[in-house]
């Protein structure tokens, strides 16, 4: 992606055109998300407007620094959904999406600036055990708690919980080599 | 190890827990006591992490249905008129949140109408987006050959998908594998085969006699068994709907990641949506690759 052209910068800077642009550049990704997290067509439908809400909404955070527009909109997406499923049945603490805030990282910690796209992503998911990207993908895009994880694959609960945070800290660790890859490679 | 590093451990499995699952009470009183600053940037470079995998993992990629496409558009549409010189889009409006818009039947027809110019023309002219990730693709049958609408093309390049699959087993580096049936209902009268090119993690099932699913209750998902994973976790290829009694119908079948060593195939029976590990309970076909 052309990160001059961002659709959400375009979106944040008042242009019409570019919230059709985003509607049929995205949609399908939000859809597909939101079929996959939701309990029913209907529910999925509902989600779809809710997230393309939150998306006009929160374009003027979006900075292209810490990821693309794809992957601001994926996150958004995640935790809408994530939040549709638990909010009403859980009373456990989840993040609310007004503090999601897409600084780069070392604005506010000093720590090494990640920024994250979908083909890293891929790449990095592609490197993974199997295991640890099947529990990944059970809790990023069905959803599941680490507990229906653990009755879904048979698995100790504990192991689930060390395959998530292990598969996460592996993903970072590969996309930052490739982060420093490419920028090697653009040093030569 | 350092404090330091323990410290980052303990504030690493807090949020991953928080991000996947939610923190109880006491959880959140211990993050609470971290820095803010330092739990917000962490928590932040996780989210978009997470948001880059989800959207890498959600494979199969389908247009939205056209009346969501119309409310999401006069949702928007609202959301413009709303703003002012003092607001920018970026700006939350209170009164949004709660309200779907569901358009009126009047307004369907020119909404769609809109929806589908928008879509013709951003098809047409839009090039092939770089980070779009391989997406298995779901397809509705409802006649017995399937038909997909695509851009116009070179008439030397083969339009349906019949076609593209005898283009591809004309070549030589494409695998051919035929699918056994099983005893479960759903594959009685069943024959099915794949047509696999390994260089593209791509290809075509093509099946004879399966039988209408009710999309809203089960639907078909086709797997990839590679011989150099988990043999625990196939990769889906494709989610499918077989919507009338079709004689023969041809599916692209597409991973998401590649498949390094082609070791079969399978159809299987699932709930709708798919999933991401198959239960095996109703296994339609098998094929070994050799």
């Amino acid at each position: 992606m052309n990160r001059d052209n961002s659709v959400l910068q375009r979106i944040a800077g008042g242009d019409q055109s570019a919230v059709r642009e985003c509607i049929e550049i995205f949609g399908p990704l939000v859809w597909g998300m939101a079929r996959r997290m939701s309990r029913t067509p209907a529910d999925a439908e509902d989600a779809t407007q809710e997230i393309f809400i939150e998306i006009w909404r929160s374009a003027s955070r979006f900075s292209a620094a810490l990821g693309t527009d794809r992957v601001f909109i994926a996150t958004i997406a995640r935790r809408r959904l994530i939040d549709r499923l638990r909010g009403k049945s859980s009373q456990r603490s989840t993040v609310s999406l007004e503090t999601l805030d897409f600084l780069p990282e070392h604005e506010v910690s000093g720590a090494a600036e990640s920024s994250y796209d979908v083909e890293q992503a891929s790449r990095a998911l592609n490197q993974l055990q199997s295991s640890h990207r099947v529990v990944l993908e059970l809790a990023l895009v069905e959803g599941l708690s680490h507990s229906e994880i653990a009755a879904r694959l048979h698995l100790p609960l504990g192991t689930v919980k060390s395959y998530i945070r292990r598969g996460l800290v592996r993903v970072r660790e590969l996309i930052n080599i490739s982060v420093v890859q490419v920028g090697a490679r653009s040093d030569e | 190890m350092s404090d330091h590093n323990i410290q980052n451990d303990a504030l690493t499995d807090l949020l991953v827990k928080q991000v996947t699952e939610g923190l109880s009470a006491e959880e959140q009183t211990i993050l609470s006591s971290i820095d803010p600053a330092i739990v917000a940037a962490r928590r932040n470079s996780l989210e978009c992490m997470m948001g880059a995998l989800s959207a890498a993992l959600v494979g199969r990629l389908e247009t939205p249905p056209a009346t969501l496409r119309a409310g999401i558009e006069q949702q928007a549409l609202k959301h413009f008129e709303r703003l002012t010189p003092h607001t920018r889009l970026g700006a939350h409006s209170s009164t949004e949140n709660s309200k779907i818009i569901r358009p009126t039947s009047t307004q369907w027809a020119w909404l769609s109408a809109a929806a589908c110019f928008v879509l013709a023309v951003v098809g047409w002219i839009r090039p092939p987006r770089v980070l779009v990730p391989p997406a298995p693709v779901t397809v509705q049958l409802n006649v017995p050959a399937v038909k997909v609408t695509q851009p116009e093309v070179p008439s030397s390049v083969p339009r349906t998908l019949p076609q593209q699959r005898d283009t591809l087993l004309a070549r030589g580096d494409s695998l051919k594998v035929n699918l056994t049936t099983s005893k479960d209902p759903a594959g009685i009268g069943v024959s099915a085969d794949v047509v696999w090119d390994p260089a593209t993690n791509s290809g075509f099932l093509h099946i004879v006699g399966l039988k209408p699913n009710d999309p809203k209750i089960k639907q078909y998902q086709a797997w990839v068994f590679d011989g150099l994973r988990d043999q625990r976790y196939p990769l889906d290829c494709a989610l499918f709907d077989v919507l009338t009694d079709a004689a023969e119908v041809v599916i692209p079948i597409q991973t998401a990641i590649p498949v390094r060593q082609t070791k079969a195939f399978a159809i299987t029976v699932e709930q709708a949506g798919g999933v991401v590990v198959p239960d095996k309970v109703h296994v339609v076909a098998l094929g070994s690759a050799g």
